[in-house]
């Protein structure tokens, strides 16, 4: 439960990007000023005290990017800071956007028609291709009589079982 | 020459501040970081700044929790407070830490 609410905590974290690092500015100001006064109350005259605070602070900059790497998920900070440049560039050339999207729609709509059809035709194929054996053909003869047989089998498939012609099974049966 | 400060391990500064929170109660960064300072002897390379990182850490995993008041002399800072599952961390982090300084005293012994 509580890894769940730190990654809660971490994701929105990175929302609420601009009201942490707000807060972290306030707190090392309050950090520098509360030593500064530590130090002055010590004897040590101001301006020295204030040097002395901001050098035992460190960098400034690198503290409030440990900060953020500490609360946030680093990587997809990192990810959203880098996607900011590209999607501003895009809305500048509005022109550009248009033209690289709609060649993009009709390309991918090419596409999916394209693979539609042949995904039909070549790799779902005939419903019957493994029951070869059902599949007749069906014809009259010149002389009027109906005939029914089997498609020729490819080599090494199983001699199909109904070879006969149609009509001496009909006869045979009646 | 005087010997380089420590470089700090890697969670250690959180154990370091979970237990400065235990011993002093509330307490704000600068006040944390003194308090460290003067227990290790100025052992300790610890720029001031990194500390808010641990703090902001430890306070995501509900250990500790921060909330603005004022201090003594009348400054504005945010002061922290360790929470009741921070106290059953510290435990867990001491023993661990006390176990592996045993053995690492143990190994670097022998010979």
């Amino acid at each position: 439960m509580s890894a769940v609410k730190h990654g809660w905590a971490r994701l929105t974290a990175i929302v609420h990007r601009d009201v942490l690092d707000r807060e972290f500015d306030a707190e090392a100001q309050s950090h520098i000023d509360l030593a500064v006064d530590d130090c002055v109350r010590r004897g040590m005259p101001a301006r020295e005290a204030r040097r002395l605070a901001h050098l035992k602070f460190g960098g400034l900059d690198a503290a409030r990017q440990q900060h953020r790497d500490a609360r946030g998920l680093a990587w997809l900070d990192g990810f959203l800071y880098d996607l900011r440049f590209p999607v501003r560039a895009l809305r500048r050339d509005r022109m550009f956007t248009l033209a690289a999207t709609a060649l993009l729609t009709l390309a991918i709509a090419l596409n999916v028609t394209v693979f539609t059809i042949k995904e039909a035709m070549l790799v779902r194929g005939n419903p019957l291709a493994h029951e070869s054996d059902r599949l007749v053909y069906i014809g009259s003869s010149r002389d009027g009589r109906w005939a029914c047989r089997s498609p020729p089998s490819r080599p090494g498939a199983p001699r199909p079982r109904r070879s006969r012609p149609w009509h001496t099974r009909a006869a045979g049966a009646r | 020459m005087t010997p380089a400060k420590l470089d700090l391990l890697q969670g250690t500064l959180d154990l370091m501040v979970l237990q400065t929170l235990e011993a002093m109660g509330a307490l704000h960064g600068y006040g944390i970081a003194r308090r460290i300072e003067e227990l290790s002897g100025n052992e300790v390379l610890l720029n001031q700044g990194t500390i808010y990182a641990s703090l902001v850490r430890l306070q995501q995993r509900g250990w500790i929790a921060g909330k603005w008041g004022v201090s003594d002399n009348n400054r504005k800072a945010k002061f922290y407070s360790i929470t009741r599952s921070g106290l059953r961390q510290l435990k867990a982090d001491r023993s661990h830490w006390e176990r592996l300084a045993a053995v690492m005293g143990r190994v670097l012994a022998g010979r």
